[in-house]
């Protein structure tokens, strides 16, 4: 947050917590009115007890906002930390920024301060395993993996044109079932391939990782970018799929040279 | 634990946490504040789990409940609770869910957001680390008037 628009956002805000180092090495945090004046925040001097407030270069003021839905949580959010230097001589507290930062996720969304925040939660993850001595990884189910890393839904746009081509045939008297499983088959490893194909190649080349507002329809599966898959297993499962479908399609083709299309009986 | 703090943190949707950064200046976070009679607990994702890695170095945090609309406690007033926390990370993926109960009292869609299904759209979102403060120090301001002198509880001496 640049410090001249937080600034000019304090005002939206009721109220501040002004933080300060207390004498014995804790935090001391206080709340307290405020107001802006030509770049500088004027603060209503606050009581902390027998530990007063002293002037410090050390000193934060944060002001944040949330709006309750009472029984479902809330929406709104946002929040502003000034540093800077606090000078308490007088009947009014001179507080001088010199660096903010914050949030506000009208500004920027929720999702997307999530995919900021990945390379901090991927460091986190490295410092747990080199504290314990082996792997720690985020974890889920190998289903839902397998769900979210093929992206698993959208084969309906591959088995929807399958099924139509299938109808097709048999309106053409030409369908058979052993031929229809094995053009289903090789569909949709083709599809499943090339969407792992497609998140290996996107994080090779570091598109998906730039990706902060990813949708359905952009940005990849993102499980490598969660750290849910490793690159070598999407390798694999790719090359997997396309074998799959190499299998399928020479069946495909062996059948339909060497077998009845009507009974699927197949030699000589 | 002064009686009207506890029901603060009981009513609060938000309270301010400072921990103690890796240069010695501070850092704060708006967070859901939990009290299970003993600590406040709180929950952190490990995408921003930059305060989890402060209250490693230094476990000296502060907590301010400050807000009149965050805190929607009758009558109102303010409390700032010094404390030593420690960071939970033994279970990122589901350790967190012993305070899920305490957690759901205060933002019931919470237990519609944990399904697989729902997990899927930010999964790191949901591997989670518990902060647990063990208060030390509790300032209260009844009214809220922080302009006033606050009561102030140690509860380092009055354990010992």
């Amino acid at each position: 947050v640049k410090l001249g628009d937080a600034l000019a956002r304090l005002p939206g805000f009721s109220h501040a917590v002004l933080i300060v180092p207390d004498d014995d090495g804790y935090p001391l945090s206080v709340a307290t009115a405020f107001r802006v004046i030509d770049g500088s925040v004027e603060v209503t001097p606050a009581s902390t007890g027998q530990r007063a407030v002293r002037d410090t270069v050390e000193a934060r003021l944060v002001v944040s906002h949330i709006r309750p839905y009472p029984g479902v949580g809330y929406d709104q959010r946002r929040y502003i930390e000034l540093s800077g230097a606090l000078s308490v001589v007088g009947s009014a507290w001179r507080f001088d920024p010199q660096a903010a930062r914050g949030w506000d996720e009208k500004d920027l969304s929720f999702p997307e301060l999530c995919q900021r925040a990945l390379p901090q939660a991927r460091r986190y993850l490295a410092a747990l395993s080199t504290e314990r001595g082996y792997e720690v990884k985020p974890q889920m189910a190998a289903g839902w993996r397998f769900f979210l890393a093929t992206r698993l839904p959208f084969l309906t746009a591959t088995i929807v044109p399958v099924f139509l081509g299938l109808a097709a045939a048999g309106y053409d008297r030409h369908f058979s079932l052993g031929l229809a499983v094995l053009t289903l088959v090789g569909a949709m490893a083709v599809h499943l391939g090339l969407n792992v194909a497609n998140d290996v190649f996107d994080t090779l080349s570091g598109v998906d990782d730039v990706n902060f507002t990813p949708t359905k329809f952009s940005g990849g599966s993102r499980v490598l970018q969660y750290g849910l898959v490793s690159l070598r297993q999407m390798i694999s499962g790719g090359w997997g799929s396309f074998a799959s479908r190499s299998v399928s399609g020479r069946s495909w083709s062996w059948a339909r040279t060497s077998c009845r299309p009507d009974t699927m009986r197949c030699g000589r | 634990m002064p009686v009207p703090v506890v029901d603060l943190l009981n009513k609060a949707l938000v309270g301010e946490l400072t921990v103690i950064d890796h240069n010695g200046g501070f850092r704060t976070d708006p967070l859901i504040p939990l009290w299970d009679g003993r600590h406040i607990l709180m929950t952190s994702s490990i995408l921003f789990s930059r305060k989890l890695e402060d209250i490693k170095r230094n476990p000296r945090v502060s907590l301010s409940l400050s807000d009149p609309v965050g805190v929607p406690a009758q009558p109102f007033s303010r409390a700032t609770i010094q404390g030593d926390a420690r960071v939970i990370d033994d279970g990122l993926h589901q350790g967190w869910y012993r305070v899920l109960p305490l957690w759901e009292a205060k933002e019931p869609i919470i237990k519609t957001l944990i399904t697989p299904m729902q997990k899927l759209g930010l999964p790191l979102f949901w591997e989670r680390a518990i902060i647990e403060i063990l208060p030390r120090r509790v300032l209260w301001w009844p009214n809220g008037d922080t302009t006033r002198d606050p009561e102030v509880t140690d509860l380092q001496e009055a354990a010992t």
